[in-house]
């Protein structure tokens, strides 16, 4: 450490309170979700809370986005946080940032609850298809409006409008590869394809490391 | 490396593979690292994504529901085959409870308090739940569950000290003249035990009493302070269905006054015996039911059939 400020500037404090910052999460910064997760492992529900603050906004956001339905992703966000509080132990820090395996959830757990419903109201209604129709045109204009991050926006831009499509619909819309095939009328295997070269483009320009 | 799956590591980090590709993409991934590298890298992205969206404030409501949930809710073993680190990370929600006294309230979780013949330490059934209440209990002043080092120095300070050690003395004194033979050693020993036995109005009973419920699995010690000082101590075991009262240190009463112990069940109220001398014991045998309350009165001499004052030291054995 240079002396910048002498030998007499209190280094012993600073010290003390990174010392003390694993172990009670009361430092100068606040706990990361990463740290919160690690607790929350060890059955902290004191931290599972704190994270629970941190990160909902972040969960719902994303889970609306996908579900759409108000009441229906409130009950999806509940049981992402219980999935969250029983799979805590399996968290790997080493393997993944803790918001990229919360999002992983989210998301999964969004996907699958609009799948089976959209399963039900297709076996319900003749005009699915017509329904799925609409709402690929509201997901293309919102996609296009609200991806408000200017870092994504950039990196969105740097992608073919077939790859762009291709994701916003799958991640957005939470369509299988085959939806977004017929959506798109491209092969299921061009829609692979797309989805893939497009997130090679996204990792690199938003620097994900894996 | 399989082209053909390769290519849908995008489609497996977006969720955009059905229900029987993705199975097979989960296999694939587990045996190539460098398509599971890429696939985890892809979900990193995905996460990105995420975050540009605008974040939405859930309803307040919400988060209760899921606290409430998590809370009964068991959490998975880090590894499925070793569960037995899930039942460190149970057991770290549930701190030594032996102590659980509250001011205004009587806490006290038999269950918590240690076997006698195991060390002191965390109760063994992490479901246990250190603070039971019960709001019918009298008002009194607050109960303590003793771990077992304090009961064991408890013990030594009290009179059941001799008690304790005459057990001790029988024993020894049981198993040496067996072989021995020497009677008049025997009776010697005898005679200076029942010297200290005879300090106690009923100590035969007492001492069966109190080795009964030292040797049970279940034995617990309470105190429930009194509102003019000294204590009610009791000692009992709910498997043997024994109980030991003593009051320790209560002020002396005038001739014409006496101390009376309750049973208290709800609204039925039962006299559980006299403590003539504030340093006298009460036995109580039969069952002690789940939320009973013991209470301790000063009553005219003699004693009566109902209490006659609020109890001056109560406590809820849960």
């Amino acid at each position: 450490m240079p002396p910048e400020h002498g030998p007499v500037e209190p280094v012993p404090p600073s010290h003390g309170d990174a010392a003390l910052r694993p172990l009670r999460g009361e430092g100068l910064q606040p706990p990361t979700p990463a740290e919160l997760l690690g607790r929350v492992a060890l059955g902290d529900e004191d931290a599972f809370s704190h994270l629970y603050d941190d990160t909902a906004p972040l969960l719902l956001g994303l889970i609306r986005r996908v579900v759409r339905d108000v009441a229906m992703s409130d009950e999806v966000l509940q049981e992402v946080f219980v999935e969250v509080w029983r799979q805590a132990t399996r968290f790997d820090a080493q393997r993944g940032t803790a918001r990229g395996w919360l999002c992983t959830i989210a998301h999964r757990r969004a996907v699958d609850t609009v799948r089976s419903s959209e399963a039900a109201r297709r076996r319900d209604s003749e005009e699915g298809l017509l329904r799925m129709e609409q709402q690929v045109v509201d997901v293309q204009e919102e996609g296009i409006m609200r991806v408000e991050s200017q870092r994504v926006t950039t990196a969105m831009r740097a992608l073919t409008a077939l790859q762009a499509e291709a994701i916003r619909l799958a991640y957005f819309g939470g369509y299988s590869h085959r939806e977004v095939a017929a959506l798109l009328d491209i092969p299921i295997g061009t829609v692979k394809t797309r989805i893939r070269d497009g997130m090679i483009v996204l990792r690199d320009r938003l620097g994900v490391t894996s | 490396m399989n082209e053909q799956k390769h290519i849908m590591t995008g489609a497996w980090a977006l969720n955009a593979l059905e229900a029987e590709e993705r199975e097979q993409m989960r296999r694939y991934l587990a045996e190539d690292p460098e398509a599971a590298a890429e696939a985890a890298a892809f979900e990193e992205t995905a996460a990105e994504l995420a975050g540009s969206l605008p974040p939405l404030a859930p309803r307040p409501d919400l988060k209760a529901a899921v606290m409430a949930r998590i809370a009964t809710t068991r959490q998975l073993s880090p590894l499925p085959e070793e569960e037995p680190s899930q039942e460190i990370a149970q057991a770290a929600e549930h701190p030594d409870a032996t102590i659980t006294g509250a001011p205004g309230s009587v806490t006290v979780d038999p269950s918590s308090a240690p076997p006698a013949t195991a060390p002191a330490g965390p109760p063994a059934d992490p479901t246990t739940d250190p603070t039971a209440d019960d709001a019918s209990a009298p008002p009194a002043p607050s109960a303590q569950v003793v771990s077992l080092d304090r009961y064991r120095a408890s013990v030594r300070r009290s009179r059941w000290a001799a008690v304790a050690a005459a057990l001790l003395l029988v024993t020894t004194i049981a198993g040496a003249t067996l072989w021995s033979g020497e009677r008049a050693a025997q009776q010697e020993a005898r005679a200076s035990l029942e010297a200290i036995a005879s300090a106690q109005a009923s100590a035969e009973e007492e001492r069966a009493m109190l080795s009964t419920i030292l040797a049970s699995e279940d034995a617990a010690h309470l105190v429930f302070p009194a509102a003019d000082g000294g204590s009610l101590q009791l000692m009992y075991s709910r498997d043997q269905q024994a109980m030991l009262l003593q009051g320790t240190d209560l002020p002396t009463l005038p001739e014409d006054e006496t101390y009376q112990l309750w049973m208290i069940d709800g609204s039925d109220i039962v006299s559980a015996g006299l403590l003539e001398d504030s340093a006298d014991a009460v036995i109580h045998e039969g069952t002690i039911p789940a939320g009973v309350a013991v209470g301790l009165t000063i009553e005219p001499e003699g004693g009566s059939d109902q209490p006659s004052m609020e109890p001056i030291a109560s406590g809820v054995l849960t």
